[in-house]
């Protein structure tokens, strides 16, 4: 029998290779609860938008969980994010580098859905590597 | 009775507030960590929140502080901003075996750029 933080667990690992990883962005549908709070990207709208961005900047994007911690209704997941830069982002044009970024992510999951997210990326480093300063 | 993950927060929360482990909580492996600490001065740190599952726990530290040098190209400012930190501590029998920090820079970032 699993307990309430192992399914938590799974349903956040589940989302995330869904979501961020197969692209599959009409599944909030099935992950995300009817009143989610997007504490990052605005919305429900808005984290689809944004992943959308990310995709065009980062084709080849991969996401992996490397550390996953759940108590009660919260779960906290660092991660990190490699991809090529070959599309504009943020206004930055496709320079053909290597991204390799830690990004955490904390969720709140009631009932087996996602409640809400928000989430904290190492933004000095990612302009870094895209630049290839 | 308290739970393994109590105790463990305990522990962490000792260890975060002892002000003789500061040097230690300042250090990440990112590259920019040496200017980070040049660039921003007159650090306090304050636990937001800990969680813990197993000999797990991760802090989410909340630091304010004043930017007075350059940092990531951007020159000092002279303002105060506000920072994250997550550290990440593996608790064996009450005592910290090991821990790691990283600086969330993408809610920094903002607050140093030129209007």
């Amino acid at each position: 029998m699993k307990t309430l933080e192992q399914r938590n667990v799974e349903t956040v690992s589940d989302f995330i290779e869904a979501f961020w990883n197969q692209s599959e962005l009409d599944s909030v549908d099935r992950y995300l609860s009817a009143d989610y709070q997007e504490l990052a990207y605005q919305s429900k709208e808005g984290l689809k938008r944004f992943a959308a961005t990310i995709l065009e900047a980062f084709p080849d994007k991969r996401y992996t969980v490397e550390e996953i911690v759940g108590e009660g209704e919260k779960v906290l997941v660092r991660m990190t994010v490699q991809g090529t830069h070959q599309g504009a982002f943020f206004g930055t044009a496709p320079t053909g580098n290597r991204i390799d970024v830690t990004l955490y992510r904390q969720y709140r999951v009631v009932d087996g859905k996602i409640a809400e997210h928000r989430g904290w990326i190492d933004m000095v480093t990612m302009w870094h590597q895209i630049r290839g300063a | 009775m308290k739970s393994i993950e109590q105790k463990n927060a305990e522990a962490v929360t000792a260890f975060i507030e002892d002000t003789a482990n500061r040097r230690l909580l300042e250090e990440t492996e990112q590259f920019f960590v040496s200017q980070f600490l040049k660039a921003f001065t007159d650090r306090h740190y304050a636990i937001d929140e800990i969680l813990a599952q197993g000999d797990k726990a991760i802090a989410r530290i909340f630091i304010t502080a004043v930017h007075t040098g350059p940092f990531a190209g951007h020159p000092s400012t002279g303002k105060a901003v506000k920072a994250t930190q997550f550290r990440e501590f593996h608790v064996i029998d009450g005592k910290i075996a090991g821990h790691r920090g990283w600086y969330d820079t993408a809610t920094l970032l903002p607050q140093i750029q030129a209007q």
